[in-house]
């Protein structure tokens, strides 16, 4: 057999087999890919009915000024975009990062509760803070 | 008057190296030695005038010129003068200088290098080198936030200061051995396109771009590893390596470059693979370039990485037509990148390079795809609302990305073990029986190392919960087991070779006579002992401790008060300190100790270990500036500091003190000087186990009586910053009687051998670095 076809067989033999072993790996209960919505357009899928009760999501809003209230790790806060906003409930699992603050933009990372009140287990916060940004505002 | 200076020097920057462009294309189409001679002094000006811009905006840094906006935004007068210097690097626009000047620092150094050379064969790269410097330039001249020296009209009344996150020892070095790792990519990439371009792709040009690459491969390496210890040491949530897309944007050219320099040795010994190199040269070179784009265009959400840059779309512009002028050029050449012989075998080590060249490839793009889907799926979204923004978490990177990774680690132990052109069947079982062997028992054997940190699991828990970690182990041992093995033949040829040596210089000499060999099986060695601490994240654990703690009463006042500097308690009422010293008395300080009645803090145990946390301590911190010159802090800068002093028991034996804090540090707005909010920190303890580290971060503190955290850094303020008594009366007693608070706490097995493995890495690397050994003659 000539040597470039037995290289790809084998090339093809090792890459199938680690990826048949990862794809099988992936059932530690996080997903690993996520859509992520505007605040807005996820209320509006949310209520068209849209999005399937209890399916992960990520959504991007501000954290709404006023409307923080932290409890231990825990913290329940309103996020606000377009004129739109949504409490959320925040289980605290990676505890309160730093950048959590009135006016920040989040990244939430979790599920639309029963009561209208969506569950985050995950935030990602970059403040609006004037280090990053040179611009003259 | 330096901004004016800075701007002008980058202005000539640019026009020298549109110069340098014209007068190379001018050198190659006459083949004038008096024009490239012109070239290199153009290409040194382009240094000097950068050098000139980056001392301007240094010494505005130093001397806080409030007029000009960089400074405002990075620096203040209180940041340490030190400090000040590396806020060069905090902000976009000044890195974005600083990344240009070490350009031109490295083309230079090649042309001074260089200079022997018969003229008639650098101009080709002079060109290249000098279209990078030009639209380097271009955007530094013309977009405004790659300009550090916009200046305001008035000069504001007090600068921002440096962000808190960059006060670390590493994050001074991190970005400047990135950069250097980053941007020194052109010169072996210039070497490459100039070599092609001049139709000269002999062994000279081979060493010279082998160890230009080889240097930046080393310092790109070495900075993304001073990035992981920041990350660890000084963001508090437990880990080093998240797959963040700035993480990725360096790691992506890193993966490229590892695959070169080992298909650059495949070339060099056997005129293989010659196409190959080239390209791989272009996209490690390419992708640095879109790694820059990556972290500065604001094109991904991520929270660290620059904000919206301008310079983003023609950024990305130059990065396209770059990557597919110089395509076509190796497309052109691809005559004189035919291969001098073929692939005889597939137990070859040409075989086993070429095999581990695909893999490295195969993870990067698969990083590259993962980190665009957000972008890609963004942009179609925005024409078709109806296709879903997607982004790839932390999860795909460890279930697809890791195995990937393992798979090259694997091959990397059995590379060094097969043979040139062929390998007998014999000759190749007999190579790897041993190692391979060994590597099988180590994964058997890896449960018992994680018997130890995870005690109460079965044999058969700890294997099949840990599968990624224990095939990681056996790997280990397959390297480890056949690097000695490799070591060792190497050597008894030496004895062979030269039986009348004595065996410890043989020792030494077999090495040093083939060093790239056998230190880059040392280098390798380095990387297994990393691996080796990346398996302990398969038992890495964490938890929340809460613990209960009291407002500070009069006996216990009288315990704690002397442990801080500035305290002294009287009749139950806190009193600022009096010491004589006018500027410590005039910036006398309350602070606040939270405790319990005993002495003896609150206790949980957790994984066998008991934390207790002794104290919890609110005090502000003054500039050493303000305390020094005897002037009152004001408040915009004053820091506050959340304080938790924690005590590590194993058993009856007190391990240590952990001291993790939260400070506040305060926000200004620049007109008036007045605080805008304040942007608090984290800082870990680290308390180092000779297998693990047991890592405390101070989390959040619950008013128990009003169930809900109270507002400990503005009541700080309020109590130091009080008018008159009353005020000060009313912000004491707004101070929670009795306090929870919680500790994140983790259990960071083998962690250690990351540190250990990338110092072995690194250094390991130098030595093949540095000329000496083999043959002393070197050219760059």
């Amino acid at each position: 057999m000539n040597i470039k076809i037995q290289f790809s067989i084998l090339f093809a033999a090792l890459i199938g087999a680690v990826y048949f072993f990862s794809a099988g790996d992936e059932q530690s209960g996080q997903l690993s890919a996520m859509p992520r919505y505007q605040l807005h357009e996820y209320l509006e899928k949310n209520d068209a009915g849209d999005i399937a009760s209890g399916q992960m999501v990520l959504v991007m809003g501000n954290i709404k000024p006023g409307t923080i209230k932290l409890k231990g790790e825990t913290a329940e806060f309103e996020i606000t975009l377009n004129n739109k906003s949504m409490p959320v409930y925040y289980d605290g699992q990676d505890g309160i990062p730093d950048t959590f603050k009135p006016g920040a933009q989040a990244l939430l990372e979790g599920k639309m509760g029963k009561s209208g009140i969506f569950k985050a287990h995950k935030i990602q916060t970059k403040c609006a803070s004037k280090y990053s940004q040179d611009t003259v505002q | 008057m330096l901004a004016t200076l800075g701007v002008l020097a980058i202005i000539a920057s640019f026009a020298v190296s549109t110069i340098n462009i014209v007068l190379s294309a001018a050198a190659i189409r006459r083949r004038d030695d008096r024009l490239v001679q012109t070239v290199r002094y153009g290409l040194y000006s382009n240094f000097f005038f950068l050098a000139a811009a980056l001392i301007c905006l240094l010494g505005a840094l130093y001397r806080t010129d409030l007029q000009v906006f960089y400074v405002v935004n990075h620096s203040s007068a209180t940041t340490d003068p030190f400090y000040k210097l590396t806020s060069l690097w905090a902000g976009s626009s000044g890195s974005y200088l600083f990344w240009n000047f070490l350009n031109a620092a490295f083309t230079a150094l090649y042309v001074f290098m260089n200079r022997h050379r018969p003229k008639g064969e650098m101009p080709y790269s002079f060109l290249v080198l000098a279209i990078i410097a030009a639209f380097f330039s271009f955007i530094g001249a013309f977009f405004h936030d790659a300009q550090p020296f916009r200046t305001l009209s008035e000069p504001m009344a007090i600068g921002r200061g440096l962000n808190p996150l960059l006060l670390h020892w590493a994050m001074i070095i991190h970005p400047p051995i990135l950069y250097v790792g980053y941007v020194s990519f052109s010169i072996p990439f210039a070497i490459a396109m100039g070599g092609l371009l001049a139709g000269r792709l002999d062994a000279d040009w081979l060493k010279t771009i082998r160890r230009w690459s080889l240097f930046s491969w080393f310092f790109l390496g070495t900075g993304i590893c001073l990035g992981m210890k920041w990350a660890y040491e000084e963001l508090g949530w437990g880990g080093y390596w998240a797959w963040d897309p700035v993480e990725n944007a360096s790691f992506m050219p890193w993966l490229f470059c590892t695959a070169f320099i080992h298909s650059i040795i495949v070339q060099e010994r056997r005129g293989m693979l010659k196409l190959w190199n080239v390209v791989l040269m272009h996209l490690t070179y390419h992708f640095t370039l879109l790694g820059t784009w990556i972290t500065r265009s604001g094109i991904l959400d991520g929270p660290h990485s620059f904000a919206n840059a301008e310079f983003g779309i023609p950024f990305i512009i130059f990065i396209i037509i770059s990557a597919g002028v110089y395509l076509a050029i190796i497309v052109d050449r691809r005559h004189v990148l035919v291969s001098e012989a073929k692939l005889e075998s597939l137990t070859s080590k040409e075989t086993g390079f070429l095999l581990n060249n695909l893999v490295l490839l195969l993870i990067a793009l698969m990083i590259f795809a993962a980190v665009m889907t957000e972008p890609v799926t963004k942009w179609i979204n925005s024409y078709d609302p109806s296709v879903e923004v997607i982004i790839r978490k932390q999860a795909w990177y460890n279930s697809y990305v890791v195995p990937f990774g393992l798979l090259v680690f694997f091959l990397m132990g059995l590379g060094p073990l097969l043979s040139w052109r062929r390998t007998t069947l014999k000759g190749f079982y007999n190579s790897i029986l041993w190692p391979l062997s060994a590597g099988v028992a180590g994964v058997f054997a890896a449960p018992f190392l994680y018997a130890y940190f995870k005690p109460g699991l079965s044999y058969g828990q700890l294997l099949g919960d840990n599968t990624g970690g224990c095939i990681t182990v056996g790997i280990v041992v397959l390297v480890f087991t056949g690097t000695l093995q490799e070591l060792y033949r190497g050597y008894r040829a030496r004895r062979t070779g030269f039986p009348q040596e004595s065996p410890w210089r043989s020792g030494v000499l077999f090495i040093v006579r083939n060093k790239r060999r056998y230190v880059g099986y040392i280098v390798h060695i380095g990387l297994a002992i990393m691996f080796l601490g990346f398996s302990g994240r398969a038992v890495e654990e964490n938890t929340k401790l809460t613990f209960f703690m009291q407002k500070p009463t009069l006996s216990m006042q009288a315990r704690s008060g002397k442990d801080i500097s500035g305290l002294v308690f009287a009749d139950g009422n806190v009193v600022p300190e009096k010491t004589g010293d006018a500027g410590r008395e005039n910036n006398a300080r309350f602070a606040v100790v939270y405790g319990s009645e005993t002495g003896v803090g609150d206790k949980q145990y957790w994984r066998g270990y008991t934390l207790e946390a002794r104290r919890l301590v609110l005090e502000p911190e003054f500039p050493q500036r303000n305390l020094n010159a005897g002037i009152r802090t004001p408040n915009v800068e004053a820091r506050i500091h959340l304080r938790g002093d924690f005590i590590l028991h194993k058993g009856d034996e007190t391990l240590g003190v952990l001291t993790s804090w939260r400070t506040f540090h305060p926000q200004v707005d620049p007109g008036s000087a007045a605080m805008q909010g304040s942007q608090p920190s984290s800082h870990p303890a680290i308390h180092n186990l000779w297998l693990e580290d047991y890592y405390v971060q101070l989390g959040s503190i619950l008013d128990l009586n009003k169930d809900k955290n109270p507002d400990l850094e503005r009541i700080m303020r309020n109590i130091n910053y009080a008018p008159n008594e009353e005020a000060w009366r009313a912000a004491v007693d707004q101070l929670p009687e009795s306090v929870e608070i919680t500790a994140r706490v983790w259990l960071n097995p083998l962690i250690k051998l990351v540190w250990i493995g990338a110092v072995f890495l690194g250094l390991s690397t130098l030595l093949i670095i540095i000329p000496a050994g083999e043959k002393k003659n070197f050219t760059i």
